[in-house]
């Protein structure tokens, strides 16, 4: 980790990286559409709205990882005081808030023709919504200093307070009753669902995975380049 | 669709509007401070150049007592 620590050799590696992954994410998203709307079949069940398992299920999943990905950024930045830990996770905070709203709005667009109704308040989705709201509220405490190390540093304590929401997310449909379907895929015994739907599944899981590599990198430039232009201006003569 | 494609499709566009949007925006945001960090340091160099005060490795540098006498910050 320390061998990163340094933000341009880390910028370096990650913009040589950039391209491939990119082009990676673009494939594999395809690869996930093409097979996910043309090729897997209709649920017994749940017929052709099962399609929207594939855009719903990598979002979720995304927007838990994405959180953790932030707490676990923001520990190493209040604990360890790695230089580019702060940066990754304000950089991760956006991403992980897209992925919560793509989760929220096909769940309901699933949860309509199914459930028969939009929205119910029970722990999974409360809770999902809750995560949603602690990404704005991180966004929102980060900026709202004008000394961005003190930002970081309270946006920092509220990430890893909100961790506690994540597995509350993970196992709520275990503790609670809810019209939301149980674990498909990260259970003991083996996953409960089709191969010619598990496919698809993954193969979008990996390309949001990638795609957000991809926007992490960008914005973490971004980041960077902010905090030098700061510098700069700190540095000029009669500021 | 199975009659369902009024819910299949904007599930589909909204995550494909939010990915492109969220793509789009950090690429327009960076391309924006990486112009405003190109043209900030181009400035500074140029005024350390007018100022004459551009940084000289300070390595086998030899000062004269002339030198110094011009050099402000000697002590």
């Amino acid at each position: 980790m320390h061998w990163f620590a340094n933000p341009a050799r880390f910028m370096r590696i990650a913009e040589k990286a950039l391209p491939w992954i990119a082009v990676a994410a673009v494939i594999s998203t395809g690869a996930g559409l093409y097979q996910g709307l043309l090729v897997s079949p209709a649920d017994y069940q749940q017929g052709e709205t099962v399609r929207i398992m594939y855009v719903h299920v990598p979002s979720a999943w995304m927007a838990m990882f994405c959180y953790t990905m932030l707490a676990v950024a923001s520990a190493s930045f209040l604990i360890w005081k790695h230089p580019l830990a702060d940066v990754a996770a304000q950089a991760a905070a956006p991403i992980g808030a897209a992925f919560t709203a793509m989760a929220l709005v096909t769940g309901a667009l699933w949860g309509q023709p199914m459930w028969g109704t939009w929205w119910v308040w029970d722990a999974r989705l409360t809770s999902v919504l809750i995560l949603f709201f602690l990404y704005l509220g991180y966004m929102a405490l980060v900026n709202a200093f004008d000394e961005p190390e003190r930002g970081a540093r309270a946006g920092a304590i509220l990430a890893l307070v909100g961790v506690v929401n994540v597995p509350i997310i993970k196992f709520s449909v275990d503790w609670w009753n809810t019209l939301h379907q149980p674990a498909s895929l990260t259970r003991l015994d083996a996953p409960a669902i089709d191969p010619a739907m598990l496919t698809p599944l993954l193969l979008m899981a990996l390309g949001f995975q990638l795609y957000f590599f991809v926007v992490l990198i960008i914005r973490m430039r971004t980041l960077l380049a902010a905090r030098r232009i700061r510098a700069l201006h700190m540095m000029e003569p009669g500021d | 669709m199975g009659g369902y494609g009024a819910y299949i499709w904007p599930a589909y566009g909204v995550a494909a509007v939010v990915m492109l949007g969220l793509l789009w925006n950090s690429i327009h945001t960076s391309r924006v401070h990486q112009r405003e960090l190109a043209e900030l340091e181009a400035s500074g160099r140029t005024r350390r150049r007018r100022t004459g005060s551009t940084p000289a490795p300070v390595t086998n540098q030899v000062q004269t007592t002339e030198d110094r006498g011009n050099d402000p910050q000697a002590s």
